[in-house]
């Protein structure tokens, strides 16, 4: 997943930003407004992590610009402002939850992750496609009862397809999506993730999780709680 | 404690006042000087008239061989006619040589007043016994003796009083009805002249009472240096608060980032190490103390009470506000909303402290309830009462005063902060509100928030 951090203070970006790459999310960062208003506008990100207090273009600003620019992603605001009116606030020109700083990086990582997972359709953690079993919160994937090792970049490739199952998502698309702004990204290694997952999903092949719409791309087929 | 204010009569009153006491000794002064002019004026016209009818009478007099010979019939009507009020007499060295036929009636002792001695050319003019008397005395050459004459003319008061009567009857009268004339004429005039200062005093109210921003610009010359300073008092004192407001945010800012960062650097020391891990509980833990501390004090130092700023708030919008937010935070929960809020129904004081009590007091209750959330408000004429309930499993009433201790949580494994509800008793102890949890372990919370509101309905009137 593909979230955009915006912060100005140095160092708590450099942290949560490494916090969260270590759990599998690709992170583009900004550190004022403008530029978070730049990349919201050109990139499609799951999610969005935005403090308030901004330079050139404070945050509360920044979410109501993106709002009216119809960019959906849901957007956690990070900030010091404890008072209700900046809470109620933010709320209302288009974020979906607010976190108080200092923060535990759980809780952040957990917020962002139910925020990625509802904005999808999904209200829980644990999703279940007939055998296999995947915890987004763990990220933990399981078939017919095993566990099943993945890489990270693997597991990031098959959370990306289950969240938007029965969507056909082209290469493109999960390459913008697993990869931050600046990655030399290759979406001829997509296609390696993709031969993987099946045959550790799918080692007998039938079950054929994940299917190949020819010039289009790829689609998770397995309806959820079948 | 007693209003003093009250005890010292007004502008209108000490005006009205002084006006009472001097229009009257005014118009008494007025009055006992017209009516002397009034009496000198008949007196002397009294005067005049019975000099003239003097030289009527001596003009008519004649001597024949020694004796004083009088016409049967006079100019002066009134000397022929008994009792007619006009008498005449003349006289030589105390004897009565002549008497008008008018004087018949008269017994004799009573037509030789006592008067100064006889001197030439004198005129005597008296008032008393209820008639004038003037008196001439004069000398007539008669061969080559010289006789001297007084000529005596009583005149009955009776019409001079009448006539003085009737024009002091009229003066005081008139003089009466101008005094209330006046009076109500200046009472008008006091009204109009100070309305400025009561329309003054009215908008300064409702600024107090938040139903309106700045004093009005079109007072008169005298007064509007007053409305003038006054909203640049309080441009300036919003412009304060907002500096100090944003102070506080850039110091909440600049020490919670600090804080977020220690905080990450220790989470990822003790996701890296089991030792760590340990050492590091006590960090946490001081940081947390730390960062409750900053919040609850920067919140305390942000607390407004009953200043120029103080606005009056519609209850009903601000609510729908606060639920909605909240909503949103806990969709996955869909907790029912139910709000019973009168639509004229408002708050005294400032929207952010409102919200603060209310948004924490709402989210207390999103987190515990089980499914549904009920905001009620009352109101009457000098309290609006606010109360949130909830229907979760409720607080355990041993626990209720330890809640609004600064840093106690009930159920440690909701997220929150632990200050929400000591910041709310603080903010209702500064607007001297009540607040109050009342717990039932079977039906869930209610927590009831009760304020004051100002008292509007005493009349302004100067």
């Amino acid at each position: 997943m593909r979230i955009l951090l915006v912060e100005d203070e140095y160092l708590l970006r450099e942290q949560v930003q490494q916090q969260l790459s270590s759990h599998g999310y690709a992170v583009d960062c900004a550190s004022d407004g403008e530029e978070a208003l730049f990349l919201g506008e050109e990139n499609d990100y799951d999610a969005a992590i935005i403090d308030l207090g901004l330079p050139k273009l404070d945050g509360v600003s920044v979410i109501e610009r993106l709002r009216q620019q119809h960019r959906q992603f849901p957007i956690l605001i990070l900030t010091a402002r404890v008072s209700w009116q900046d809470k109620v606030k933010g709320l209302e020109v288009g974020a979906d939850d607010y976190l108080v700083k200092p923060f535990h990086p759980e809780e952040l990582r957990a917020r962002i992750h139910a925020l990625i997972r509802r904005s999808n359709g999904h209200s829980q953690s644990l999703l279940t496609f007939g055998p296999i079993s995947i915890d987004t919160l763990s990220k933990q994937v399981e078939s017919k009862g095993q566990p099943i090792e993945l890489t990270q970049f693997e597991y990031n490739t098959l959370e990306y397809l289950v969240l938007h199952s029965q969507q056909v998502i082209s290469k493109t698309t999960l390459t913008e999506h697993l990869y931050q702004q600046d990655f030399d990204r290759d979406s001829n290694v997509i296609e390696v993730f993709i031969t993987r997952l099946r045959k550790k999903l799918d080692p007998d092949g039938s079950l054929k999780p994940i299917a190949t719409v020819r010039g289009l791309g790829y689609r998770f087929t397995l309806q959820e709680g079948a | 404690m007693k209003n003093t204010a009250s005890s010292l009569p007004s502008i209108s009153r000490r005006l009205l006042l002084a006006s009472v006491i001097v229009l009257p000794l005014f118009l008494l002064l007025t009055g006992w000087l017209l009516n002397g002019a009034m009496k000198r004026s008949l007196l002397l016209s009294q005067q005049a008239q019975l000099q003239a009818n003097t030289y009527q009478i001596l003009s008519a007099a004649e001597w024949d061989n020694g004796e004083l010979w009088m016409p049967e019939v006079l100019p002066e009507a009134r000397f022929q006619q008994i009792d007619s009020g006009l008498y005449g007499i003349i006289s030589s060295e105390n004897q009565l040589l002549w008497r008008s036929e008018s004087s018949s009636m008269l017994a004799t002792n009573t037509l030789l007043p006592e008067l100064a001695p006889f001197a030439i050319n004198q005129r005597q003019f008296l008032h008393r016994d209820n008639r004038f008397i003037f008196s001439f005395d004069v000398s007539w050459q008669l061969d080559e003796n010289v006789r001297p004459l007084r000529i005596i003319l009583f005149q009955s008061d009776h019409g001079f009083v009448a006539e003085l009567a009737v024009f002091q009857g009229e003066l005081w009268r008139w003089l009466t009805s101008m005094a209330l004339f006046l009076t109500l004429a200046q009472y008008a005039v006091l009204r109009w002249g100070l309305s400025p200062l009561t329309r003054l005093a009215r908008e300064v109210r409702a600024l107090q009472q938040g139903k309106i921003a700045n004093l009005s610009h079109n007072y008169p010359k005298e007064i509007q240096p007053v409305a003038t300073n006054v909203n640049t008092l309080i441009a300036n004192q919003q412009q304060q608060q907002q500096r100090f407001q944003h102070a506080l945010a850039d110091l909440a800012h600049s020490l919670k980032t600090p804080l977020a960062i220690i905080h990450g650097e220790l989470s990822q020391q003790a996701s890296s190490s089991a030792s760590s891990m340990d050492k590091n509980q006590a960090l946490e833990q001081q940081l947390q103390r730390m960062d409750q501390i900053i919040q609850h004090q920067l919140q305390r130092a942000n607390r407004g009470t009953h200043s120029l700023s103080a606005q009056r708030i519609v209850l009903k919008p601000v609510i729908e506000r606060i639920t909605q937010a909240l909503t949103k935070l806990y969709y996955q929960r869909g907790i029912e909303v139910v709000i019973d809020v009168d639509e004229q129904s408002f708050f005294h004081g400032r929207e952010d402290d409102l919200m603060e009590v209310l948004g924490n007091i709402i989210d207390n209750a999103f987190k515990y309830t089980r499914s549904k959330v009920l905001v009620r408000v009352k109101s009457s004429p000098y309290k609006v009462s606010i109360e949130v309930i909830d229907d979760g499993k409720g607080i355990d009433t041993a626990y209720i005063e330890h809640i609004v201790q600064r840093g106690v949580r009930i159920d440690t494994l909701q997220p929150g902060q632990g200050i929400g509800l000591a910041v709310v008793q603080d903010i209702m102890l500064s607007y001297q509100g009540e607040f109050a949890i009342k717990a039932n372990t079977d039906h869930g919370t209610c927590a009831q928030l009760i304020f004051n509101l100002p008292h509007s309905d005493e009349p302004i009137n100067y």
